[in-house]
């Protein structure tokens, strides 16, 4: 697939990531474009959230992570060639994890301590920026009359959105999700998807799901990771209705149809 | 049955410490209660204790506690922070410090006052005095607090680390701003124990903040705290057992109301830092 270059938010070359001696991924080449939604499928074990730790350096937290290849981040060049000013990085590609992680402190200040490390000192501004987050999450009205108790007590559903929202008000330019609805009840699970289909188009969203309904109603682009043998690498890689109606590849389409994985 | 046996395992255990506790009160308030006066609290000792009162030796040790307590919450809970943060990159180092510091808890503390006295007193050239002492004593409280407040760093979840750093935070922000506060309770614990283990310090103390009684001008004067007094007025003043302990009344009543401030001030601050 070619895509121009302005349009390109990721590329990935030759990229492979291992843990010690253990491979988790091998020679992927990947371009994720800008503003759209990319899925990221395949058994667990497949290196999906690897790959994904990868794109904002928070793989430099895991014990032997080494990645190497070139991955380029619009705006960042090469992460692995350039001395990349990793807080920066990491406003810029957020993350939001598989289970739900406010700081156990209150809803306000779940986005006064990121916000300040940004630079904005001023109470009223911070509050004024979480006003529009969480309304953005359709959180607002649920909890702004509890903004000073903790947000760890909210329900999951709810604590979701908000680390949304605490992402979000950020500014980034890619959210990464990893499995974001696979510790909530189908109900949350709905809300969640609809924010993220809501970011098409402003963000570069890429989402790890299991859920292959799921991938197929809110991505443009699905990547299909596999794991078996000396293979570890994406194994297919297009827009959403080429990979489920057409894969190319055998693991693709036993893996889409069910049959493996 | 088996609640009853349970009920008593619980009340009998749980209550030991209530038991033992409660055994020493009404022990030393026995003849140790009528000595305490006014003047007691405030006049200084007089005949090697057997008359006057006791408050220069309070002030002794108020400073002796609060200096070594300060110094040690410093350079403990800097240390902890690196046990426990950056084991990681230094994964020998530390393994070298802990052990060191696990075979310094151990260590009598006599042995710390005729290091203090050799150290503080003669090398630095602080000689008697309640800085030597409070020196002293931080050397000795450090290992135990550093471990407990260590403990209590690694038992912070990892996933506020990632958490703090996906936000782009600075890696000195996640430490001070989401894994210390979040370690708070075990700090201030470490803190209150080894508090308490400085207050009723003696053999440390001997050596190098000595016992004169007088009032001390300065932490470069000698100063006797309160469990020497109690020690000496036990041991070696015919007659000093209930002046001995009352100073030890005086002494539990200290500890009771420090504990309080401390624990007070903690409560506030968690409440505070939660919003
Ligand atoms: N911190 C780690 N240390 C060692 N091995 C790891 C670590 N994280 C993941 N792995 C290994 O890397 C491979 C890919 O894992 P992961 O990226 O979590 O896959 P997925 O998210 O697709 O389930 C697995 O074999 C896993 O055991
Ligand atoms: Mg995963």
């Amino acid at each position: 697939m070619n895509i121009e270059e302005e349009n390109i938010a990721i590329h990935l070359k030759d990229v492979g990531i291992r843990y010690g001696t253990t491979v988790a991924l091998e020679h992927v080449n990947l371009q994720i474009r800008k503003g759209r939604i990319t899925a990221f499928v395949g058994p667990s074990g497949s290196g999906k959230t690897s790959l994904l730790k990868s794109l904002n350096r928070l793989s430099d937290l895991e014990k032997d992570c080494v990645v190497e290849g070139e991955v380029i981040v619009e705006g960042f060049g090469d992460l692995n060639a350039e001395k990349i000013d990793l807080v920066s990085l990491r406003r810029s590609v957020g993350m939001i994890f598989q289970k739900p992680n406010p700081f156990p402190i209150s809803i306000r200040k779940n986005f006064f301590l990121p916000l300040r490390e940004r630079g904005i000192k001023d109470k009223k501004e911070s509050d004024r920026r979480m006003e529009k987050a969480l309304k953005r999450v359709g959180l607002w009205d649920e909890v702004h009359d509890r903004l000073n108790e903790r947000a760890d007590r909210l329900s999951g559903g709810q604590q979701q959105r908000l680390c949304i929202a605490r992402a979000l008000v950020l500014e980034p330019d890619i959210l990464l999700f990893d499995e974001p609805c696979s510790a909530l009840d189908p109900m949350a699970t709905e809300v969640v998807e609809g924010l993220i289909s809501e970011l098409r188009g402003e963000l570069t969203v890429i989402i790890v799901t299991h859920n292959l309904a799921q991938a197929k109603r809110i991505a443009d682009e699905v990547a299909v990771f596999w794991c078996a043998g000396s293979c570890k690498n994406i194994v297919e890689f297009g827009c959403v209705s080429q990979v489920f109606d057409a894969p190319q590849s055998d693991f693709a389409s036993q893996y889409l149809s069910g049959q493996r994985g | 049955m088996k609640v009853l046996l349970s009920k008593i395992a619980v009340l009998g255990l749980g209550g030991l410490p209530i038991l033992v506790l409660a055994w020493i009160l009404i022990d030393i308030s026995y003849s140790g209660l009528s000595e305490i006066s006014w003047s007691f609290l405030t006049e200084v000792p007089t005949n090697a204790g057997r008359s006057g009162g006791i408050s220069s030796v309070i002030v002794s040790t108020l400073w002796v506690v609060s200096i070594a307590t300060m110094i040690s919450t410093f350079i403990g809970l800097a240390t902890a922070i690196i046990l426990s943060e950056l084991s990681a990159k230094w994964e020998k180092f530390c393994l070298i410090v802990r052990w060191s510091l696990d075979i310094l808890a151990g260590v009598p503390s006599i042995v710390f006052g005729l290091f203090g006295n050799a150290f503080f007193s003669q090398v630095c050239g602080f000689g008697f005095s309640i800085l030597s002492g409070a020196l002293t004593l931080t050397v000795m409280m450090l290992p135990f607090f550093i471990r407990v407040a260590e403990e209590g760093l690694r038992q912070v979840p990892n996933v506020y680390r990632k958490t703090g750093y996906a936000l782009g935070m600075r890696p000195l922000s996640v430490t001070f701003k989401i894994v210390v506060p979040q370690a708070s309770k075990a700090i201030v614990i470490g803190l209150v124990l080894s508090l308490a283990r400085a207050m009723s310090e003696t053999a440390a103390l001997l050596f190098t903040s000595g016992y004169v009684e007088r009032w001390p001008e300065s932490v470069f004067d000698s100063g006797r705290v309160l469990s020497i007094h109690i020690y000496d007025l036990a041991m070696n003043v015919p007659g000093g057992i209930e002046r001995a302990n009352a100073s030890a009344l005086v002494l539990i009543g200290l500890l009771i109301a420090i504990n309080l401030i401390i624990y007070s001030i903690a409560d506030f601050w968690q409440r505070k830092r939660v919003v």
